[in-house]
């Protein structure tokens, strides 16, 4: 992806992603960070197709987003791109195995059997699956919609702040699980995250600030993570 | 995604209850007018056909007179039949029985000196017919009339002023005619043909009080040997008939008097309760409409999840109709349920207010059904579409962000458009209200609509300030509770605008009723206080054929205290070969009690042969004074009235 995304026209204008050019590799774990306001959501909103760049290219598995119509990129979100939000954001009237086969049922695709089991082994969540999400923890809430990114097999999951709204004995097993769908199961797992102890179970770190990628780290300890970011802000202070 | 819908409005149930509610109004209304219309239509029906089942043919004068199609007060008379005709039929091969028939007005007294029977229903005099073939009148009590003053009574109508077996009373044909009661009789096991009264005399006595004509007849029911058909009956008639006169069959006249009732008056009453039922249903549309954007701005993170995890803008926008359509559809059916006990309601209204209306059970068709929830359905999906389409415009990346505060409503075109709207509508309204001219209530009615759609478009333009001005003594009665209503009005002003709306078609409907009722009866005050210049107007109590004996004028006129006084009195008749209601009076008179500003020629000594018309009539027909118009009256000829078409000449 290059890619450069402006708010606003004029003085006025934001430059949240300012002339980046990103990859994210296939089957791996890759985590965005950054203050905030340096723009890794935007980034993210932008490679996911859920808004638009105001030049460069975004590609997902080599098709281009810019030149997508609203039912192309429709297409796209139901067969290639899963999202966990930090808000689960899971439909409150449906119980958690109709959650988990939302994405299935509106792209009109009857779950692989096989493949739901598995995923829902995955997430540990076989005996909750009558539940409504009113009746979940906070943590089996987001695993359910873990489970509802994975389901449909995309080629990429996009997890903005998945551990924002979660303990951190819940975070750390939503984040196994992540980590878990990327070693065992070959996903693309694309993380928003500002906690060091999240990007820490990711295969690499991007670090950005102002719209710019300032720092690259792969196989990251977390605290090599919180080394890099003390840089950060010590150079954005300054 | 259906589930989805249909899980999403269980959730919501207090939200939609209410919609539901306006559509079954609506619905209900709707339905209780079809099924009550129905119900009478089957009641006259079965009523007509049992009336006449042993009548297989019917002769009676070809010559009808129907002024304002019918409807109304002497809107219509037919001819009268020679009593000769009943030998000419007797005579006929194949007549097993016929019956000689008279029926027209009269007026029962009862005990206490007033009118028996309620405004609207008939009140017959007629010949007691003592085949019971030929009519649905039973003896219930005492016997049949023998003499001319004898007569029978319904029971409904004996009860209702007091009379028994053996009492003294009036029968006014309009004449005054003192009568005794000598039986009681019941329609079929009824008390009487719905609230009608019935009176009857002997054949002498019906020629002599209810005609004032002996020798004539109103017609003749005839019934066929075994093995003649009803028409070949007529057949075998026909011919032997004089010029003028026909013969029916029984099944005819059955269909043509059940028609005549439903076109005059069922077709009325349906038009007036559906006005109210389109009136339901739009303010229903308004609350509809309210609630489910309502809904759908509740639901935008919800939406945008959707679009998120790879709905397409269809799926969104069908997840919406969804709702409306069960909405629409559980309402509707509840609302035709609704509806029957509307139908028994209005049934029992009109029975407490003296309007009995001869409806024995409830005929619920299928088409009434149809007809309820298709409507029921069409306002709720309608209404539903807008929002739906707002709904599948949220974009996926609404899900991750804080949903935006509704600003619409305040743009420019739409202050422009709804101010030109309004505007134009109210001008539209004035200058057709103060102008007059053609079409005035075509022009009054676009007005109106124009002027309402203007305020609909531009409602969410003043809705902020409106909430603003009027909220704003409300901080200070009601405190923190006052200042936040207040907040809520102005927040979303499209929202406060649609409810203002709904009541405004409401006070609308209100203000219509009030300022109709009020300007007709000021048109009335205003065109008796300028064109009546006597003192005393002497009126029958009610409408329909009611009158006064032709006598009473002069009686009245007789009295030393009155100096001049005139009778009025009112026919169909042919004019011009076009059915019309005329006025007769004595000319002379007239001009003294009333001012009907004379514009050309004379009233006063209008003759036998001349008519006088209003300069409209004049203007409409092309008539000037001294134009030859060619006027009939019912039976063409009737005995002491000149045949011939005379010249009459407008003034």
């Amino acid at each position: 992806m290059h890619a450069t995304k402006v708010y606003g026209s004029g003085d006025t204008a934001v430059r949240a992603l300012d002339d980046v050019t990103v990859d994210f590799p296939a089957g791996r774990f890759t985590a965005i960070m950054g203050p905030s306001g340096s723009g890794k959501s935007t980034l993210m909103h932008c490679v996911a197709g859920l808004d638009t760049l105001t030049s460069g290219h975004a590609y997902i598995g080599g098709v281009e987003l810019s030149g997508l119509s609203d039912r192309e990129l429709t297409l796209l979100r139901r067969k290639r791109v899963g999202f966990v939000f930090q808000a689960y954001n899971l439909i409150p009237t449906l119980t958690a195995a109709e959650n988990i086969a939302l994405p299935l049922r509106l792209a009109g695709a009857a779950p692989d059997p096989d493949w739901f089991r598995m995923v829902i082994d995955t997430v540990g969540l076989a005996d909750r699956l009558t539940h409504r999400p009113a009746e979940l923890s906070g943590g089996q809430q987001q695993r359910v919609a873990v489970a509802r990114a994975l389901v449909g097999r995309p080629s990429v999951v996009f997890a903005d702040e998945p551990t924002g709204n979660v303990d951190s004995r819940a975070g750390a097993e939503i984040l196994d699980f992540l980590r878990h769908a990327v070693r065992e199961l070959g996903q693309t797992v694309v993380m928003v995250t500002h906690d060091a102890a999240a990007a820490s179970y990711s295969d690499s770190v991007l670090f950005l600030s102002d719209g710019r990628i300032v720092d690259r780290l792969d196989r990251p300890t977390q605290s090599g993570i919180l080394d890099r970011l003390r840089v950060l802000e010590a150079d954005s202070s300054c | 995604m259906l589930t989805l819908s249909l899980k999403g409005l269980l959730a919501r149930k207090r939200r939609l209850a209410g919609t539901a509610l306006a559509v079954f109004l609506g619905v209900a209304f709707l339905a209780g007018t079809l099924v009550l219309s129905d119900t009478l239509r089957a009641s006259f029906d079965t009523l007509f056909a049992s009336a006449n089942a042993g009548t297989d043919a019917v002769v009676r004068n070809a010559a009808e007179v129907q002024a304002d199609g019918g409807r109304g007060p002497a809107a219509r008379e037919r001819g009268l039949l020679r009593a000769s005709v009943v030998d000419t039929v007797r005579g006929v091969d194949g007549v097993a029985g016929l019956a000689p028939q008279i029926q027209g007005y009269g007026e029962l007294v009862g005990k206490d000196g007033k009118a028996v029977g309620g405004n609207g229903p008939p009140r017959i005099a007629a010949n007691w017919v003592t085949d019971p073939a030929f009519t649905a009148y039973r003896l219930a009590e005492g016997r049949a009339p023998a003499a001319d003053d004898e007569v029978v009574v319904n029971r409904a109508a004996a009860r209702d002023g007091g009379l028994r077996v053996g009492d003294t009373t009036t029968v006014q044909t309009p004449e005054p005619v003192r009568v005794r009661v000598v039986g009681i009789v019941t329609w079929g096991t009824a008390d009487g043909f719905g609230r009608a009264t019935y009176t009857g005399f002997t054949l002498a006595g019906a020629e002599r009080h209810v005609l004032h004509k002996p020798g004539w007849l109103s017609s003749i029911a005839v019934r066929a040997d075994a093995g003649v058909s009803q028409q070949q009956l007529v057949d075998r008639i026909r011919p032997l008939l004089p010029p003028g006169v026909e013969a029916l069959t029984g099944k005819q006249v059955t269909d043509e008097t059940t028609r005549d009732v439903t076109e005059q008056f069922l077709a009325v009453f349906r038009a007036f309760l559906l006005v109210f039922a389109g009136i339901a249903l739009l303010v229903a549309t308004f609350s509809i409409h309210n609630t489910f954007t309502i809904v759908v701005a509740q639901r935008t993170r919800e939406s945008a999840l959707l679009r998120a995890l790879g709905a397409g803008r269809a799926q969104v926008f069908g997840s919406v109709l969804a709702e409306a359509v069960a909405v629409g559809l559980l309402a509707s059916a509840a609302g035709v349920v609704g509806g029957l006990g509307i139908a028994a309601l209005l049934k029992a209204v009109f029975t407490k207010l003296g309007f009995a209306l001869p409806a024995s059970g409830l005929v619920l068709t299928g088409t009434t059904v149809a007809v309820s929830m298709l409507v029921g359905l069409l306002v709720t999906v309608l209404a539903g579409v807008a929002p739906a389409v707002k709904a599948s415009r949220v974009p996926p990346l609404a899900a991750m962000r804080a949903v935006a505060v509704d600003r619409t409503g305040a743009s420019l075109p739409r202050a422009v458009a709804g101010a030109v709207l309004a505007v134009a509508g109210m001008l539209t309204v004035l200058s057709a209200v103060t102008g007059g001219g053609q079409g005035v209530l075509v022009r009054a009615g676009a007005g109106a609509v124009l002027t309402l759609l203007g305020v609909v478009v531009f409602g969410p333009v003043v809705a902020r300030l409106a909430s603003r001005l009027i909220g704003a003594p409300l901080p200070r009665l009601r405190g923190v509770t006052g200042s936040l209503a207040r907040e809520n009005a102005m927040r979303n002003p499209r929202r406060t605008a649609g409810t203002a709306a709904a009541l405004l078609v409401g006070v609308g409907v209100v203000t219509l009723f009030t300022v109709f009722a009020a300007s007709l009866k000021s048109s009335m005050d205003r065109s008796v206080a300028t064109s009546f210049g006597g003192d005393l107007a002497v009126a029958a109590s009610s409408f329909g054929n009611a009158g006064f004996s032709p006598r009473l004028a002069a009686d009245v006129a007789g009295l030393p205290e009155v100096r001049v006084a005139t009778g009025l009195a009112k026919a169909a008749v042919t004019v011009d070969g076009v059915g019309a209601r005329v006025s007769a009076a004595d000319p002379g008179r007239l001009a003294e009690v009333l001012d009907l500003d004379v514009r050309q020629g004379s009233v006063a000594d209008l003759t036998t042969a001349q008519l006088a018309v209003s300069t409209q009539v004049a203007e409409d027909k092309g008539w000037r004074v001294g134009s030859p118009v060619p006027v009939r009256y019912a039976d063409g000829a009737p005995p002491g009235s000149p045949s011939a078409p005379s010249t009459q000449r407008p003034a």
